[in-house]
């Protein structure tokens, strides 16, 4: 464990990872809860453009492997 | 017959105040681009080592921080080209490690760099064409963001090069999401400050180019 970081790297990091859920892990849950719920309609429109970003990706690993 | 009117005027000055939002948001991210680029080559040129990188990426953070506070006043700007300028200055060390470390470098950064342009080009134009809400993702996005920088941050601890690629894959979707929540939310009137709107815009565009670099590099890499 720890791969090639040091005693006191895998210390900050683990206080990295502390600090950012306790700042932010609050706001985040709240606003997962507050924010307004999509319908099914709402999710499989999102489908579009994230499964044409996902096919662009592809693309430009096919393209970069020549 | 006067409230028609009223109406009509109060419409057409939401309609000009979104169109306003939307042009500063745009200039605003265009110079910031433009300086971060500048800040990167300098940092480039420069050979600045990660040391370099972890100064210039802690003070993005911290400038990150203090932002809010400052969106609705010119310091905000100031504030805009200094996160910008530390984030791209953070970018050096990294394409130089890039550069040097594979082959084809240079082509898996430059096509990096297109791709993230044709991805925010294609998100925005689909955001923009067809007008859709995308707010209910605010939840989602936040504790999907939360989340996958935690994990990569986990990955500092734990060396699976798959499980980096992962969350690599994780942000680009994640960020995609991004560029559609603050487009939609600009459109609909959901955000007014065209500072932060930038702000969030660049946040996207940096994680993606990151993103698409480490996934370009793991699978058309030559070492």
């Amino acid at each position: 464990m720890g791969g090639s970081l040091p005693v006191w790297g895998q210390v900050l990091t683990g206080l990295a990872i502390l600090l950012l859920l306790v700042f932010f892990g609050p706001s985040a849950w709240r606003a997962a809860r507050e924010s307004p719920k999509g319908s099914a309609g709402d999710w499989l429109g999102l489908l579009i453009p994230i499964g044409g970003v996902v096919l662009f990706v592809i693309l430009l690993i096919a393209m970069a492997r020549g | 017959m006067n409230q028609e009117r009223i109406l009509q005027g109060r419409a057409q000055a939401g309609v000009l105040q979104t169109n306003k939002v939307l042009r500063n948001t745009y200039m605003l991210l265009s110079l910031t681009l433009l300086f971060s680029a500048v800040t990167a080559g300098i940092a480039m040129a420069l050979q600045v080592g990660m040391a370099g990188y972890w100064i210039a990426f802690i003070g993005g953070f911290v400038t990150l921080l203090a932002l809010p506070r400052f969106a609705n006043s010119s310091t905000g700007i100031a504030l805009v080209f200094l996160f910008t300028g530390l984030l791209g200055f953070a970018l050096g060390p990294i394409l130089n490690l890039y550069l040097t470390m594979f082959t084809n470098g240079g082509q898996i950064v430059m096509m990096a760099l297109g791709g993230t342009g044709v991805i925010f080009l294609g998100l925005s134009g689909y955001a923009l064409t067809t007008k859709k809400d995308f707010s209910f993702l605010q939840g989602f996005l936040m504790v999907g963001i939360l989340l996958a920088v935690v994990a990569s941050f986990a990955t500092l601890f734990f060396h699976v090069p798959v499980f980096s690629l992962a969350i690599s894959g994780v942000f680009v979707l994640l960020m995609s999401g991004m560029i559609l929540f603050q487009t939609s939310q600009i459109i609909h009137g959901g955000e007014t400050n065209y500072i932060m709107a930038t702000v969030n815009l660049y946040v996207a565009l940096y994680n993606l180019f990151l993103s698409l670099l480490r996934i370009l590099a793991a699978f058309a890499g030559n070492r």
